[in-house]
């Protein structure tokens, strides 16, 4: 089972500009998990490469928010996942890209997001 | 509902845009070494947003992976709106003279206040309006376009910057040609400087950034953003628009 999840940065990950709930930590976990991660952002592509970079966290992909149908298009997955804080710019992109959806706060209270939690069971 | 606030407010810009591309057969892609100039002179702005809180550079493939907002406008496109503002001092050119400051010179202002035909100007109307500001202020400082150092033109939408560029006669491009001199050395170090200020691409919205660029480049005071391969003797800055600016003439010396 391949889960892959892409991560919106600001206003969703600790190191966004506004700060979101989810650690670097948490995603460090479910990467440890097996899960294919990357990031989805009107940040820049070097921006966020720089980002996984300056926090030692080697991703899978980078991506401008238009271009969430090209990520599933070039990972094989069971399950395709985005989190994000806006609708317009995170769910409305997601949904339309064939993605599942999670806010921020509803992700780290996921089951993916603990370390108790089962590796890549889709809900 | 998804569209609550109406169309995005480049949208004219990008309209203009277009039938420019259209009828110079140019291209969107063809504006990344200008972004990328831009980025990194802005860069170089101590005030400016990016200088401050996000020092990153923006390469051409960051900028042509940018979604659109209106095709063909992306992000980019689209100067980041920030808080700041600027103040000046003006005075008359004798009591200049006693300030610790070097003065620097107006020669000229102008304004466009061309009303267009319809809600968005025609890129004809753009073109008429930018070549008949220039004519204004060459003639009312009595320079001609072979007398400017660099030029600071508006560029937040950075797809009106080359309106400016060529309405001025910059280096003598005419319409039509300023995105094929983007692709030339546009530096700050070259001998054809392009928005030494960065602009608002490169620092953020706000009316400041191409005014305080003119001063401190005449006044030799620009730090890392000091114009290096011309002398800095005249400038021209200006805008927003094409049709609805206004616009200044800054000279080292009165004369």
């Amino acid at each position: 089972m391949t889960i892959l999840i892409s991560f919106d940065i600001d206003g969703t990950l600790e190191v966004g500009d506004p700060p979101g709930v989810l650690t670097m930590d948490m995603v460090r976990l479910v990467q440890a998990k097996g899960f294919l991660i990357g990031s989805c952002s009107d940040r820049t592509l070097s921006g966020q490469r720089a980002i996984w970079k300056q926090h030692d966290i080697p991703v899978e992909f980078v991506a401008s928010k238009h271009m969430l149908p090209e990520i599933k298009s070039r990972f094989e997955a069971d399950a395709y996942y985005h989190i994000g804080d806006r609708e317009d710019l995170d769910r409305r992109y997601a949904l339309e890209a064939g993605f599942e959806f999670l806010w921020p706060d509803e992700a780290v209270a996921h089951h993916y997001f603990s370390p108790d939690g089962p590796d890549q069971t889709p809900d | 509902m998804t569209r609550l606030w109406g169309a995005p407010a480049c949208y004219g810009t990008a309209l203009q845009f277009a039938e420019y591309c259209r009828k110079y057969g140019k291209t969107h892609e063809m504006m990344a070494p200008f972004m990328e100039n831009s980025r990194r002179n802005g860069l170089m702005f101590p005030e400016g947003y990016w200088a401050q809180h996000r020092p990153e550079e923006l390469t051409a493939e960051d900028y042509l992976a940018a979604r659109w907002i209106a095709k063909p406008a992306n992000l980019f496109d689209n100067d980041i709106p920030i808080m700041m503002s600027g103040a000046f001092l003006f005075t008359t050119a004798e009591r200049a003279q006693g300030m610790r400051q070097k003065p620097v010179y107006i020669l000229n202002h102008a304004s466009s206040n061309t009303r267009p035909r319809s809600l968005t100007p025609t890129l004809d109307e753009v073109e008429d309006d930018t070549a008949r500001t220039a004519r204004k202020l060459y003639e009312g400082a009595g320079i001609t376009a072979d007398d400017l150092s660099f030029e600071n033109m508006y560029d937040g939408f950075s797809e009106f910057h080359q309106f400016h560029l060529e309405g001025l006669g910059y280096r003598g491009i005419k319409f039509g040609e300023a995105l094929d001199f983007y692709q030339t050395d546009i530096s700050i170090e070259g001998p054809n400087p392009v928005s030494p200020s960065g602009g608002n691409i490169g620092s953020g919205r706000s009316r400041v950034w191409l005014h305080t660029d003119c001063i401190q480049q005449l006044q030799g005071r620009a730090g890392d953003r000091q114009v290096t391969g011309v002398k800095p003797e005249v400038a021209v800055s200006g805008g927003p628009m094409p049709l609805g600016g206004n616009f200044m003439v800054w000279s080292a010396s009165p004369d």
